[in-house]
């Protein structure tokens, strides 16, 4: 039996096979959760929602806190949301929900794409809302402390609160893979 | 041990069972709360016995017609549409309401109702089980289109008589069904600023919720669909929300008795300013104008066409009146006038701050005006004054102070004689208790529910009552 003539489909099927970016799944699957279930309230490429009435959610692009915090911690508040009290904002947001694991499967994967991905997000004008807000003083070390019990670890990028979104550098584009449900 | 003494302590049990028991576990699981995401606190202080007082998020998300995109995105998760990239397009093969998510009910049940009314009868027999039972079928159609509706029933004794010698008696009609529904759509319009339109079966203040809290004056008698004096009203409505502040609308009604515009209608203004734009911190200034030809006179207890029709005063039809338990302005012994023309006013103060640490709270301060021009060429000016505070402490332990009185009620007859009323402050105190946010009890008193007579008239008919309830309210 010859193979010759199954080459050419199989270098094809290897060639269709191969990743067309540096993209992971988990980020493709991160990506396609961070648009279902937190766009609408922190904007489709982080910027927030203080523009729009209702706002429903602070920026988590440049945000010290989404920047700072080990993923686990970021995991533990989709995990569990913050309402009342455990509400940072002293702004027009509302209580943040709670995302079981139907709703996000894989909540640390989805921090861990908040922290790198989503900080290298291009955008637009829209962004001016993560340029002016602000976490009060010493929010990043009690949100860790409250959390979980990873705060002694340092975070691979920690900045300070008031330094906004600067602290991340641009690795080029970020491939925008299509959404993938997997409940 | 009397029946009512068994009845309550049945109550009491029934209450301690619940706190340790199932209730410990309850969630928020409303419409709202199902579509949202979000938990009932995010919108409400506080939603006991109908009165859903609001944080910002909450009054926003009334005024945009309840549309959160989010509600969209579960749909299409939850659909099995199998499509995805279909999540930003809508059209005939789009399912605008999702039945496990619109879907909600609410039950109130007066459990234990006591004390006496201006004639000193005892109102334990008013206890209601079933005080009030709704279906609710809202939320966003598209993100620029949303839908309220509700389906209820109201418990016994809701209605009262306004054939003469038969006031303070039920009409025989134990049980009175209703619905309300509005149609919003709005859409944005730079930062922080969208418009819209609306319409729907309802006083047009509830588009963006200003008719809360009930406590405070309402000449108008928001209606809510079938009860008070807006019944069976529709409107029409154009609002609009800029630069995150300032809240305009507008809106034509055909009026209180019907929905013919023919027999005359009626108009609304409503300027609004949000001082501090917190959802942790709010505050509304709120200036209200309404204004028309259509409208029952506010002297009188409202049709009861039931009794009516057989034995009604000279004058007096079907028509002149529409259905409502709503007492308050109600005078004693009041002549029947007809209604030429209507000017009321309305400015309030309303503050509302949330989870500032355990406490939470919503205060409101509410001044109020109508005059009305009678046909027979008399005319009536109320004027009144409330205030109203609801604390939480952590959302759970609350209690609930209201007080209003009149500042001028005075009525004037074809002839021009003046008749002034008496008039004492109406005020209660209610204690609440959230075991869930979605469910809570409550105990209230109003230690002296004042009746209003015409001052020539006072040692005939003035009279004090009181009354307490214990009730509950379960939305699910």
């Amino acid at each position: 039996m010859s193979f010759k003539p199954l080459l050419p489909s199989l270098a094809l099927s290897l060639f269709l096979g191969m990743p067309i970016s540096d993209a992971t799944a988990s980020e493709v699957d991160a990506a396609g959760y961070y648009k279902l279930r937190c766009a609408t309230c922190h904007g489709v490429n982080g910027e927030g929602t203080r523009d729009k009435s209702p706002s429903l959610g602070p920026p988590l692009r440049g945000n010290p806190l989404v920047i700072n915090a080990p993923a686990e911690v970021l995991a533990s508040i989709i995990r569990h949301g913050r309402g009342g009290q455990q509400r940072v904002y002293d702004d027009a947001y509302p209580n943040m929900p709670a995302f079981d694991a139907g709703l996000v499967p894989d909540a640390v994967g989805l921090a861990t794409y908040l922290k790198t991905v989503l900080q290298q997000q291009e955008t637009t004008s829209h962004s001016s809302d993560s340029a002016r807000w602000q976490v009060p003083a010493g929010v990043v070390a009690a949100e860790t402390a409250n959390e979980g019990e990873a705060t002694h670890e340092a975070p691979p990028n920690r900045a300070s609160a008031d330094e906004g979104h600067s602290q991340t550098q641009l690795v080029g584009p970020v491939h925008q893979p299509s959404l993938h449900l997997t409940e | 041990m009397s029946t009512g003494m068994k009845t309550l302590l049945i109550c009491i049990g029934l209450f301690f069972a619940l706190q340790f028991g199932v209730i410990q576990d309850a969630q928020a699981v409303a419409a709202f709360a199902r579509q949202t995401g979000m938990n009932c606190n995010s919108c409400h202080i506080g939603t006991y016995n109908i009165v859903p007082n609001f944080t910002r998020t909450g009054r926003l998300f009334a005024m945009r017609g309840y549309q959160v995109p989010y509600i969209r995105e579960r749909l299409h998760a939850e659909g099995d549409t199998g499509n995805n990239n279909e999540q930003s397009k809508y059209g005939g093969d789009y399912l605008a309401l999702n039945w496990t998510d619109f879907f909600s009910a609410r039950l109130i049940s007066e459990v234990v109702r006591g004390g006496e009314d201006a004639s000193g009868r005892s109102l334990d027999e008013r206890s209601s089980p079933i005080n009030r039972m709704s279906l609710f079928f809202s939320g966003a159609i598209t993100d620029w289109l949303g839908v309220w509706t509700e389906i209820g029933y109201l418990g016994n004794n809701s209605l009262r008589s306004v054939t003469p010698d038969r006031q303070n008696e039920q009409t025989g009609v134990n049980f009175f069904a209703y619905d309300e529904y509005r149609i919003n759509a709005s859409w944005d319009f730079g930062k922080n600023s969208f418009f819209g339109f609306s319409m729907g079966n309802e006083h047009p203040n509830v588009g963006a919720q200003f008719q809360y809290p009930l406590p405070l004056p309402d000449l108008w008698s928001n209606g809510q669909g079938g009860v008070g004096r807006s019944m069976d009203m529709a409107n029409l409505s154009a609002f609009m929300f800029y630069d995150d502040r300032l809240y305009l609308q507008v809106a034509g009604v055909t009026g209180a008795d019907n929905t013919n515009w023919s027999d005359g209608s009626n108009y609304y203004l409503n300027v609004s300013y949000d001082w501090f734009r917190k959802t942790r911190n709010d505050l509304w200034l709120i200036g209200e104008y309404y204004a028309g030809n259509d409208f029952p006179s506010i002297m009188t207890r409202i049709k009861d066409s039931f009794l009516c029709t057989g034995a009604c005063p000279p004058g007096v039809t079907d028509q002149n009146f529409s259905i409502s338990n709503t007492p308050g302005e109600v005078i004693v012994n009041a002549p029947v006038e007809r209604v030429k023309h209507f000017d009321s006013f309305r400015l309030s103060l309303e503050h509302s701050a949330a989870d500032r640490g355990p406490h939470t709270w919503y205060a409101a301060t509410t001044f109020l005006t109508m005059t009305q021009d009678f046909e027979s060429g008399g005319k009536v000016e109320d004027t009144q004054v409330g205030a109203y505070l609801r604390y939480f402490y952590a959302r759970t332990y609350g209690v609930e102070v209201f007080v209003r009185d009149h500042l001028k009620y005075e009525y004037t007859t074809p002839a021009g004689l003046k008749r002034d009323t008496y008039t004492k402050p109406n005020y209660g105190i209610t204690f609440l208790w959230y075991p869930a946010m979605n469910f809570d009890f409550w105990l209230s008193f109003s230690p002296r529910v004042q009746n209003i007579v015409f001052e020539d008239q006072r040692e005939l008919y003035n009279d004090n009552a009181s009354s307490y309830v214990l009730g509950m309210e379960y939305n699910f």
